[in-house]
């Protein structure tokens, strides 16, 4: 059952240099208890797009925000900054890349991870401490008792993370915005890290929007994964579909660009760089950097059904289809 | 192997002092790269890896330990012999946009080891634009400024310039680390190249595993100032020794790409 879905999005930006086309029309849905990957290089808008769905863009300034984005009958697009501010935290929560920026410096931990929670339900200060502490302990904070009143600066930069994971975890929501989480930490910190996130959503049942530049990240966490390039949704598929049959030419030039374990056969990186958003195009928009690119591929390719859980924008997807 | 080692250091330590105490950032290390060989150096942040990079460099000056490049102790030499010797090793880093002058043209900051080498004017012109050629560069770069590129084409500019003296030795601190996997693989296939046309010899120094395992022919694992395990990168990769490295590897997100062999 859909939890969340983005109907047709657009997030236009007026800068200096002119409109910024950042988000061109994302289809997205994701379901109850399900970890979605959503992974592109930087600049794809995958960033915008989730601050678009927690409305957290300059609208009244730079943004310009159109679609839907549907959560539980209602248009989050429509609702204004009270209702938001009830609905951030309770039911969607988001974390960042920076755990040091999203903490307050001169509040104790143990007050930040269940300030939420405590406005909302009235929660007295035993008793919110008493669960601050049961979220530090569940996220991984060793000796967490004589952890709940100290301040972010005396935290490594792992364990900030889990702080903040309980901080957005302890309003109990149905769905977590996850922006790069991993991405600062060092290898041994995000495995420990990502096995942790994926306990407590097997445990709580929330649902992940997981945003990621690192495909393998996604292959080991997310149950399925949406492509993002320039903007759009070129391809998505369960994590076992996507990995094993990709059809998108782009998410096959992403995955011969990296390498992996034992590698030592020569890379394939992709010729050229991606539009920068300020000269819409009509077309596919990997067309130019395409070695399979054809005429038709100046006209929008639509989303097509290669399975029932596998989706993709090319023209051609049928014809390279490995045999 | 009796061939003098390019690069050996000797009880090489670093210590840096904090209120807290002092850190040995970069604990009696001994290594030894050899001439023509890519040595990978692996570790996490603020295992030493970069500071390790930076002694070898001449960057640092090391607490105790000495460093030979190609038989000669670096630390014992005078400041004009050490100048003498620096256009043999050159270094490229992870942040390409506080390394290269942002008011300079980019032929500027190519040629600025030339001109320091006392090269005529016209020589360095044309060398610019041979080297800008040689990384995948047009030659209308050489009148842009840096804030004018990508992230990609500044690391072209970075390793046109490291490699404008004919250096024997590059010392790579993360040089990838900051493109989209995309642009990543082509800077990693232009520093294959290179080695491959040049002879050169590499430290290149990396947190991504993959990536040092797919350019590197020896590979050092650093963990909190020291060195834990040295060996060929099939050996480390397939066959850690020490827990640690057994430990990194095995938190390593790893992907398989659609016919491979697993």
């Amino acid at each position: 059952m859909a939890l969340l879905t983005i109907d047709n999005l657009h997030v236009r930006f007026r800068t200096p240099a002119g409109l910024l086309h950042a988000v061109n029309g994302v289809n997205l849905q994701v379901d109850r208890g399900e970890i979605v990957g959503l992974v592109g290089e930087s600049g794809c808008g995958k960033s915008v797009t989730a601050r678009a769905i927690m409305r957290l863009l300059p609208e009244h300034r730079s943004a310009q925000v159109s679609g839907r984005v549907v959560w539980r009958d209602e248009d989050l697009l429509a609702k204004s900054e009270t209702d938001m501010v009830r609905l951030r935290g309770a039911d969607l929560a988001m974390i960042f890349q920076d755990p040091l920026s999203a903490l307050n410096p001169v509040m104790r931990i143990g007050d930040q991870v269940i300030e939420g929670p405590r406005q909302r339900e009235k929660l007295s200060r035993q008793r919110a401490r008493a669960r601050a502490i049961e979220w530090l302990d569940h996220v991984g904070i060793p000796d967490a008792a004589a952890r709940v009143d100290q301040y972010p600066h005396t935290f490594s930069g792992g364990m900030r993370q889990r702080v903040v994971m309980a901080t957005a975890l302890s309003g109990s929501p149905d769905l977590l915005i996850a922006d790069e989480p991993t991405t600062a930490l060092d290898v041994t910190i995000q495995a420990q890290l990502l096995e942790r996130l994926r306990t407590l959503q097997a445990e709580t049942g929330t649902a992940i929007l997981f945003i990621t530049h690192d495909l393998a990240v996604v292959a080991q966490l997310c149950h399925r994964v949406a492509v993002m390039y320039a903007g759009r949704i070129v391809e998505q598929a369960t994590v076992a579909e996507l990995f094993a049959h990709p059809r998108h030419p782009y998410t096959r030039a992403l995955l011969n660009s990296t390498p992996v374990p034992g590698q030592r056969e020569r890379l394939e990186p992709i010729p050229g760089a991606p539009p920068d958003g300020l000269h819409p195009f009509s077309g596919c928009p990997f067309a130019d950097r395409c070695p399979h690119a054809i005429p038709a591929c100046d006209l929008p390719p639509p989303l097509e059904d290669v399975t029932s859980t596998h989706r993709v924008a090319c023209h051609r997807h049928e014809e390279l289809a490995d045999p | 192997m009796n061939e003098t080692p390019l690069i050996k250091t000797e009880q090489l330590l670093k210590v840096f002092p904090a209120r807290t105490g002092d850190v040995r950032a970069v604990d009696h290390v001994d290594l030894t790269i050899h001439k023509g060989e890519a040595f990978g150096l692996a570790g996490e942040s603020g295992s030493g890896k970069s500071t390790l990079g930076r002694l070898i460099m001449g960057l640092e000056s090391p607490t105790a330990g000495t460093i030979h490049f190609d038989g000669m102790d670096l630390t014992a030499l005078s400041p004009a012999a050490l100048r003498a010797q620096r256009p043999r090793f050159q270094m490229i880093f992870q942040d390409v946009r506080s390394c290269l002058n942002p008011r300079h043209r980019i032929e500027t900051i190519v040629s600025e080891p030339l001109r320091l080498a006392g090269q005529p004017r016209a020589a360095c012109r044309k060398r610019v634009r041979e080297l800008l050629d040689h990384v995948g560069l047009p030659a209308t770069v050489a009148r842009r400024r840096p804030g004018e590129l990508s992230g990609g084409q500044r690391q072209r500019v970075g390793i046109a310039r490291a490699m404008a003296t004919e250096p024997e030795c590059i010392i790579a601190d993360e040089p990838v680390s900051a493109l989209d996997v995309s642009v990543q693989a082509q800077i990693l296939n232009l520093l294959r190249d290179l080695r491959a046309e040049h002879n050169l010899t590499y430290l290149f120094i990396s947190h991504d595993l993959a990536v040092v395992e797919y350019l590197c022919d020896r590979v050092g694992i650093m963990q909190k100032g020291q060195l834990v395990e040295v060996g060929s990168a099939a050996d480390i990769f397939q066959r850690p020794q020490h827990p640690y490295t057994q430990e990194l590897l095995a938190s390593v997100c790893t992907l398989t790409k659609p016919g491979s062999a697993s």
